[in-house]
């Protein structure tokens, strides 16, 4: 998974590389990417932590357009997942129960070196489609609370997303600032705590802004 | 260098709003949902064996180390409560001077200064809490199996204590058989009978038959 996402962005940005300023680019290079982010669990992050989709999240990238059709961009984001369970017993030891109330919450900080490809290249259009494909780390604060009695665990991990969403420009004089949408799959390495991964889906609404 | 100051700022801005919007999971729980009830035993003690049971009148107080006995509404209300639930699983209360098989200490405990208390280590000092002579075994120890909860306690706790008086004589020891450990909030303004079952509830072993 690791290696072939590592290749996979490494092709893409040789392939940018060597069409870099065989075309005019408009506006400025630099592009500043931000969003409110929304995640769902799935696989064992849902079944064995939370299955709660967590609406507290935002997503940030500040992206190099290399040629009007490929940018680079180093993106950074925060995610808040929360979820508290009804009181059970749960069986803590040999012979040792515990009747609490579960809460579990996990805090994620993905950076990630992040490529999109924005097939309509500059010109202008309505809505400008883009895929990406980033790969780095999630540094990751895992918190359980038995009752008020909390344990903690801090780590990073590989992670790697491949999205899609579309940009619309404010007007035809701003190319590259405007509205963003986009859905991600957010792979995310971990095996801790009874947990195998923490993958998930997101959906997130933002602003791109060429900067000056 | 304009840039640079506004990404710096709008990075700041976001990094202020992202913390504060961090959902903190203790504001969130009411006194009754920050309790948690720990229940242990001795696996090799077989509880049906066990017919009758004498509980003291008062609890063992621990108050940052130092130990009292006390007789408080409070202490009143978790002895009767205790008492109930023995005889709901079919123990049958006798007086100490008969022969009781199982012994109940109750003790509670404020830890506010001296920082952590172990669990586990919390056995070593027993004896300096509980007379052993107070059950009609004065030169005999008490005896924990290692398996019992290691938490370690921070505020404040209940622990209910079950002792195997039937087979102190031969053990020469008054062996733990059955622990039941109350955290967390409001312990001590909270309904007593419900904290209690909530430990024999998550005990089906414990009762005679």
């Amino acid at each position: 998974m690791k290696k072939s996402i590592t290749a996979i962005v490494t092709i893409l940005c040789s392939v940018a590389a060597t069409q870099a300023f065989s075309q005019d680019v408009v506006g400025n290079r630099w592009r500043l990417q931000l969003g409110y982010n929304v995640s769902a669990p799935i696989g064992s992050f849902k079944n064995d932590f939370i299955d709660k989709t967590s609406f507290r999240g935002a997503t940030g990238e500040l992206r190099y357009i290399i040629n009007p059709k490929f940018a680079v961009g180093l993106a950074g984001g925060y995610q808040d997942f929360y979820q508290k369970y009804p009181r059970a017993v749960y069986n803590t030891g040999d012979n040792e129960n515990i009747s609490a109330v579960l809460t579990n919450t996990m805090q994620l900080i993905p950076i990630m070196l992040r490529g999109t490809y924005f097939p309509t290249g500059e010109k202008q259009a309505f809505a400008k489609p883009f895929v990406s494909l980033g790969a780095g780390a999630n540094v990751i604060t895992y918190k359980q609370y038995l009752g008020e009695f909390g344990s903690r665990d801090n780590s990073a991990r590989f992670a790697a997303s491949a999205g899609a969403g579309v940009l619309i420009p404010f007007n035809k004089y701003t190319n590259g600032t405007g509205f963003t949408l986009g859905a991600n799959y957010n792979y995310g390495a971990y095996n801790k705590n009874g947990i195998g991964n923490i993958n998930s889906v997101s959906f997130n609404v933002g602003l791109a802004i060429e900067l000056k | 260098m304009k840039t640079t100051y506004l990404l710096l700022g709008s990075a700041m801005v976001l990094g202020v709003a992202l913390i504060s919007c961090t959902k903190n999971p203790l504001s969130k729980l009411t006194a009754e949902e920050s309790r948690i009830y720990v229940t242990n035993y001795d696996s090799s003690a077989n509880f049906s064996s066990f017919k009758t049971f004498s509980i003291s009148d008062s609890i063992a107080y621990i108050d940052n180390g130092v130990s009292r006995k006390e007789r408080t509404a409070v202490d009143q209300a978790f002895i009767a409560a205790v008492r109930s639930q023995m005889s709901a699983v079919g123990y049958t209360e006798v007086n100490r001077g008969n022969s009781p098989d199982v012994g109940v200490n109750i003790t509670r405990i404020n830890n506010t200064s001296t920082g952590v208390l172990v669990y586990n280590n919390f056995y070593g000092g027993y004896g300096g809490f509980y007379d052993p002579f107070y059950w009609g075994y004065g030169g005999f120890g008490y005896a924990a199996p290692n398996s019992f909860a290691t938490f370690a306690i921070k505020e404040g706790a209940l622990t209910i204590d079950l002792l195997d008086l039937k087979d102190a004589a031969v053990n020469k020891n008054i062996n733990i058989i059955w622990t039941g450990l109350i955290r967390g909030s409001g312990i001590f303004t909270s309904n007593a009978n419900v904290q209690v079952k909530a430990l024999f509830d998550q005990s089906p072993y414990l009762r005679t038959n």
